[in-house]
């Protein structure tokens, strides 16, 4: 990729002359800048400070934060001695539900995408205003207080036999993770251009293979992205989770829930519930590379 | 392998609008076959029907015989070129070429040896390792060409592959087209809106109107021997001539090419309104006394108003209807359309 195609029928783009620079490059600040860059700060300290409280709570000492009657605002020392604690107490509720929370997470994001690509592939060849009113109804579930819905679906998973079981959580987490990932994904195919599969197609593709051979590779980012969306739903959602769980094991927000009111220690519970946030950032940070879609700007002309 | 093409008596519509009407016609094995119409005629919906990617309303498309109506596009083993071309931007130029292969569960090592080969054919062995988004418009056009060969299919569908170029790589792709074409001994069809690339590469050009065949013909026939008005006027760089007529007791338009009246002495009479040089002669549009507008070529260039005479040597008579009907002193010819000058000098 060193010379991009310098062929007769390409114009090739040449820099217009640059302007002699000035001797020495000065940036001037204007004030409405500095009001910018200070509104931009005010908010997200606004923002960011309850998360630092959390961070205090979970690696600063008791006596300075829980037992202090003043908590101090920098850290005077730091310890993992609260996270510790939270792991080695006998029998800790933490790390099966971090388990349990991990493997809730990837079902809900494998299904959303197992389910997503048929659902918005099929959407996607209706026409664009049918495809957005089934897409809206889909929905509804997303509209209704969750509560109103894991009720009844409770009561049809104590009937199934499949109730406090992970899949019954997956499933119901499900019904919030769909919609958007058929949404994104709808929006993926629709903005492909129809020839690339029927190319496959007169290519000698099936059309399985067509859609998954020419048009997949092509919507990834919005795979991926869709992925992370369930995956951080399901991580996030407490709501089916708290009447659906085992008693026995207990998805990790949940635990961090009956924990900070009263099952456990509170520090605890604070302390995995900083925790909690890693496995979210990793996965963002392994995953948001294919999120680009630098491949996908030219390859049909027209 | 290669292939006949039949429509018979295919109709197909979107809505109201009629693209295809009862349509039938052959493409011979061997043959170029260029669809010609304006934009806006629904050419490409009969690549597509061939193609499998556009239902057919009513009526049997067969390629050797055999009836592909309603076989999947995958089953008919027909390749087509995409006016944008579609390359897969996911893939390098090399799988790009690959992917019917693929498709079609080649081995790898059978798979490599024929890229290759029509990489080489059509030079862009060089850029096999590119991304489609690194490679000119040229090259994508023969990278989805290479696409459409490696397979070997019985029928090649070209739906406008060269408006996307420029002016000057158009001219030399038209004539890479042809060679490859010969070359591979292929039926082509070929759809464009571009007459001078119907002129340059069509066997035989069907020019559609309103979801029919207006004529088949080689292209010169449309040219010196169209058989409607309609034709007359869309093929050639200025629309045919026409004055009112009458002949054999039926009453019609009298249509002639600017190169068949001479300008001079004649029965004709117009007056000069655009006189403009080409070439070592001159394009005039002239206004006749009842007021139509003719074109005519002359030696020299003539002011504005001037009043000219000319005389018409050849003619083709229109009836009222549009279509056209055979002189009683053409008779010679009536057995062949697409007169010759010669035959032309006998009509006079």
């Amino acid at each position: 990729m060193t010379d991009p195609a310098p062929s007769s029928d390409r114009p090739s783009v040449r820099t217009p002359p640059r302007a002699p620079a000035p001797s020495r490059p000065v940036r001037k600040w204007q004030w409405s800048q500095v009001g910018l860059y200070a509104a931009v700060v005010a908010i997200s300290a606004f923002l960011l400070f309850p998360i630092y409280v959390i961070f205090l709570l979970a690696f600063v000492p008791q006596k300075y934060t829980f037992f202090a009657a003043r908590p101090a605002l920098l850290p005077p020392s730091l310890t993992l001695a609260n996270l510790q604690a939270g792991l080695s107490t006998a029998g800790s509720p933490f790390l099966p539900s971090l388990y349990l929370s991990l493997e809730l997470a990837f079902m809900v994001g494998a299904i959303a995408i197992l389910i997503g690509i048929p659902t918005a592939y099929g959407l996607s060849r209706l026409s664009a205003r049918l495809a957005y009113g089934l897409t809206t109804v889909m929905f509804v579930v997303n509209m209704l207080p969750s509560i109103t819905i894991a009720i009844p679906i409770s009561v049809q998973f104590i009937k199934a036999g499949l109730y406090g079981s992970p899949i019954s959580i997956a499933l119901t987490q499900e019904l919030l993770a769909l919609p958007i990932t058929v949404f994104l994904l709808v929006g993926a195919f629709q903005g492909l251009p129809k020839d690339l599969e029927n190319q496959a197609r007169v290519d000698g593709a099936s059309r399985i293979r067509a859609i998954f051979g020419s048009l997949v590779p092509l919507i990834r980012p919005a795979l991926v992205a869709s992925f992370l969306l369930a995956w951080m739903l399901s991580w996030d959602e407490s709501t089916f989770a708290l009447i659906l769980y085992n008693p026995s094991n207990p998805p990790l927000a949940v635990e961090i829930f009956l924990s900070a009111t009263g099952r456990g220690s509170v520090i605890e519970a604070v302390a995995f519930s900083f925790v909690a946030t890693v496995p979210v950032i990793i996965l963002v940070v392994i995953l948001q590379k294919y999120l680009k879609g630098e491949d996908l700007a030219v390859g049909v002309r027209g | 392998m290669t292939a006949k093409l039949e429509f018979d008596r295919v109709s197909k519509s979107f809505g109201k609008r009629l693209v295809a009407d009862d349509v039938s016609f052959e493409v011979n094995p061997g043959e170029f076959f260029v669809i010609l119409g304006p934009s806006g005629e629904g050419k490409s919906t009969f690549l597509r029907m061939v193609a499998g990617i556009e239902t057919v309303d009513s009526g049997t498309i067969r390629i050797d015989g055999r009836d592909i109506t309603h076989l999947p596009p995958n089953k008919r083993n027909v390749s087509m070129v995409f006016q944008n071309y579609a390359l897969y931007p996911n893939m390098n130029v090399y799988r790009n070429i690959a992917f019917p292969l693929k498709m079609q569960y080649f081995p790898p090592e059978e798979i490599e040896p024929k890229v290759r080969d029509v990489a080489r054919i059509l030079g862009i062995t060089e850029i096999l390792d590119r991304r489609v988004s690194q490679i000119s418009g040229g090259q994508q056009q023969r990278v989805a060409l290479a696409r459409a060969i490696v397979r070997n299919p019985s029928l090649f569908l070209l739906d406008e592959p060269l408006s996307n170029l420029d002016a000057r790589v158009r001219f030399t792709a038209r004539a890479e087209l042809k060679k490859i074409q010969r070359d591979l001994g292929q039926t082509f069809l070929f759809v464009t809106h571009d007459q001078k690339e119907a002129e340059a590469l069509s066997d035989r050009t069907g020019v559609i109107h309103q979801g029919r065949f207006e004529q088949i013909s080689r292209f010169s026939e449309l040219y010196d021997s169209p058989q409607t008005r309609w034709i007359g006027d869309f093929v050639g760089d200025v629309p045919m001539n026409y004055i009112a007529g009458r002949e054999d007791g039926v009453d019609g338009e009298v249509g002639f090419r600017p190169e068949w009246a001479e300008v001079g002495e004649g029965p004709q009479s117009a007056t000069v309104e655009v006189s403009e040089r080409v070439g070592d002669s001159a394009l005039l549009l002239c206004s006749t006394p009842e007021g139509r507008k003719v074109y005519l070529h002359s030696l020299r260039s003539y002011a504005i108003g001037t009043e000219v005479h000319f005389a018409i040597h050849r003619r083709i008579f229109f009836d009222s209807n549009g279509a056209r009907r055979r002189l009683p002193d053409e008779v010679g010819s009536a057995g062949l359309p697409g007169d010759s000058p010669a035959r032309a000098d006998a009509a006079r």
